[in-house]
């Protein structure tokens, strides 16, 4: 019998780790339902204790609300108790004397059904594999398949822009107020000493707004493709690399990487852990001069490790293959842009997906 | 009294392939066969090391004392599915896939026992390579010299792609691990960079810098 490898010692003080059981399964599912028990009579009594004085016209003072704001607060608060603490109760008796086993099944056979089938997107025939749907809908210019980034850099733009204007407008705002005091000769110790760092905090945030613009615009749009999908460990494919943009690059760099992924929670907090497993380089360049209009093209292949794990992907766990492309600007942050490619299983080679489109114009390209 | 469960595969041996059928024999020794409320035999994977546990189950039956048709539980069982293409078995550095075949046993009052079978599916090595090929690769190294045979890793290895050619030696996960591992080309083995035991500082991590020994 396998048995877990952690501890069950129970530790009052750290935050618990995942959702591991350390005590009994039957208490702790008992203990659920009794503190979703609560909440639901909780709810239920404190609405009917609403509703009764309302209607019975009760004197004090304390409950008589009318049918303003208040009341509908107070309905909606006991409602939300009601809710939670039932659908909670039921949902724990429901997974009392149910394996994880039995539930697994039926949400497997949930997701076997026709309608919901269609809904998600995930290769039927290697299951647990991620969705090709991104990397197959967009043909490249010279290779076969446009790789989707893995994240948008206008998303982090964006997200400082955001910060930016909030805190500027509030230090702003804060200034005026400490100036106009002070010309009244007004001058509040607290006012003053709070205006310095948020001063200095929208001060950094503009300047991090104006970096990563910089960032955004000199280094221009990275695209990458493949000339294969359906990859297996064993296989070779080509790959063409385009880097346009108008700054100067001590270095840049082409790699084949595989990472674990684990996510956890801790406490509230939610955790991502990651580990390299493979990491090829497949170029590297020096000395890279990105002029307005003459992008940097590469050419190159890449071949996935004969011992390599496929691409994986479940709830809480994955295995990613991607190309990576790092790139140090002269005097600069370092930057490294990320394309997922899928490696399925070893095995029979495997037929490209229909929709492969094809390649239009080939052209030569310096490798 | 527990009972006790004996689970057997109907090939003794541990490394299976996919597209094969894996069959399992299963049988319950209870001292009052009448106090079993039922049995579910699975065959699944589960995820270990540091994320949060998935599980999925790929074959399940569950047999109930009251089933008119087959009310007794100690009646020895049969389990059998065809394997699918993923994912397959995986011991990785911080993220392990593991196959096993898995009888529970409900008996008493709200009382149960489990029992696991572990086998592989398929054959991929740990993803720790052996000290003399930790270099990387040059930068401009065409992974292109790969030889031809490694394109199809069914004819790298003609072994491992005949599901009935896996002898009962394959059995075992580690020689299994390192026969797969040297029918790799020598441009692979040079070109796959290592990977470094997992340490505080090699494992990234999003989030606040909390230590290990909290969560474990």
């Amino acid at each position: 019998m396998v048995r877990s490898k952690f501890r069950r010692r129970y530790r009052w003080w750290p935050k618990k780790r995942g959702s591991r059981r350390t005590g009994s399964r039957l208490l702790g599912s008992l203990g659920e339902a009794l503190f979703f028990g609560l909440l639901f009579l909780l709810g239920a009594l404190a609405l009917g204790t609403l509703f009764a004085a309302q209607i019975s016209g009760s004197t004090s003072d304390m409950m008589r609300l009318g049918y303003g704001f208040g009341f509908w607060l107070l309905v909606l608060v006991s409602s939300s108790f009601l809710i939670l603490g039932g659908g909670g109760f039921v949902f724990a008796a429901l997974r009392v004397g149910t394996s994880r086993e039995r539930r697994s099944a039926l949400a497997i056979k949930a997701v076997n059904l026709d309608l919901i089938s269609e809904a998600i997107v995930q290769p039927r025939d290697y299951p647990f594999l991620p969705s090709d749907h991104d990397l197959v809908n967009s043909p490249g210019i010279k290779l076969s398949y446009r790789l989707p980034t893995h994240e948008s850099p206008g998303w982090r733009l964006a997200a400082a822009a955001a910060f930016c204007l909030l805190w500027t407008g509030i230090s702003v705002a804060v200034l005026v107020i400490a100036v106009n005091k002070a010309v009244a000769g007004k001058i509040d110790g607290v006012l003053s000493s709070v205006v310095v760092p948020f001063c200095g905090v929208a001060i950094w945030s503009i300047w991090f707004l104006f970096r990563q613009m910089s960032s955004l615009t000199l280094l221009g749009p990275t695209i990458v493709e493949i000339a294969r999908h359906r990859l297996q460990p064993g296989q070779a494919c080509e790959v063409y690399l385009s880097q346009s943009g108008h700054i100067q690059l001590r270095k840049f760099a082409l790699r084949l990487v595989c990472e674990e992924e684990a996510t956890y929670q801790q406490g509230t907090d939610i955790r991502v852990e990651r580990f390299r497993v493979v990491d090829v380089p497949l170029r590297e360049e020096s000395r890279v001069a990105l002029e307005p209009g003459q992008p940097f093209e590469i050419k190159t292949s890449c071949s996935i490790p004969v011992t390599a794990m496929h691409s994986f992907q479940s709830t809480h766990n994955r295995v990613l293959w991607s190309l990576r492309v790092q790139a140090c600007p002269e005097g600069g942050k370092p930057f490294e842009r990320s394309f997922p490619i899928i490696v399925y299983p070893a095995g029979p080679a495997l037929e490209p997906p229909a929709s492969n489109a094809p390649v239009a114009r080939p052209r030569a390209v310096a490798s | 009294m527990t009972p006790s469960i004996r689970v057997a595969f109907i090939e003794p041996r541990t490394l299976y392939w996919p597209g094969e059928t894996l069959a399992c024999r299963y049988q319950i020794d209870a001292a009052n066969a009448g106090e079993l409320q039922a049995v579910e035999a699975s065959i699944m994977w589960q995820t270990e090391g540091k994320g949060e546990e998935d599980l999925a189950v790929h074959a399940f039956q569950r047999r109930v004392a009251n089933d008119a048709t087959d009310g007794d539980l100690t009646r020895p069982a049969l389990i059998e599915t065809v394997l699918p293409n993923s994912p397959l078995s995986y011991s990785g550095m911080i993220l392990k896939i593991r196959w096993r075949v898995r009888i529970r046993v409900f008996y008493g009052k709200g009382r149960e026992v489990t029992e696991d079978l572990p086998f592989k599916l398929g054959d991929v090595p740990d993803p720790i390579a052996p000290e003399s090929s930790s270099s990387t690769t040059p930068a401009n190294s065409s992974p292109a010299t790969a030889s031809p045979g490694a394109a199809n890793p069914g004819a790298a290895s003609p072994g491992a792609a005949s599901p009935g050619a896996a002898s009962p030696g394959a059995a075992s996960p580690s020689a299994a691990s390192s026969s797969a591992a040297s029918s790799g080309t020598a441009a692979n083995a040079a070109a796959m960079a290592i990977a470094p035991k997992p340490t505080r500082s090699n494992v990234r991590r999003e989030g606040s810098s909390a230590t290990d020994e909290a969560a474990e």
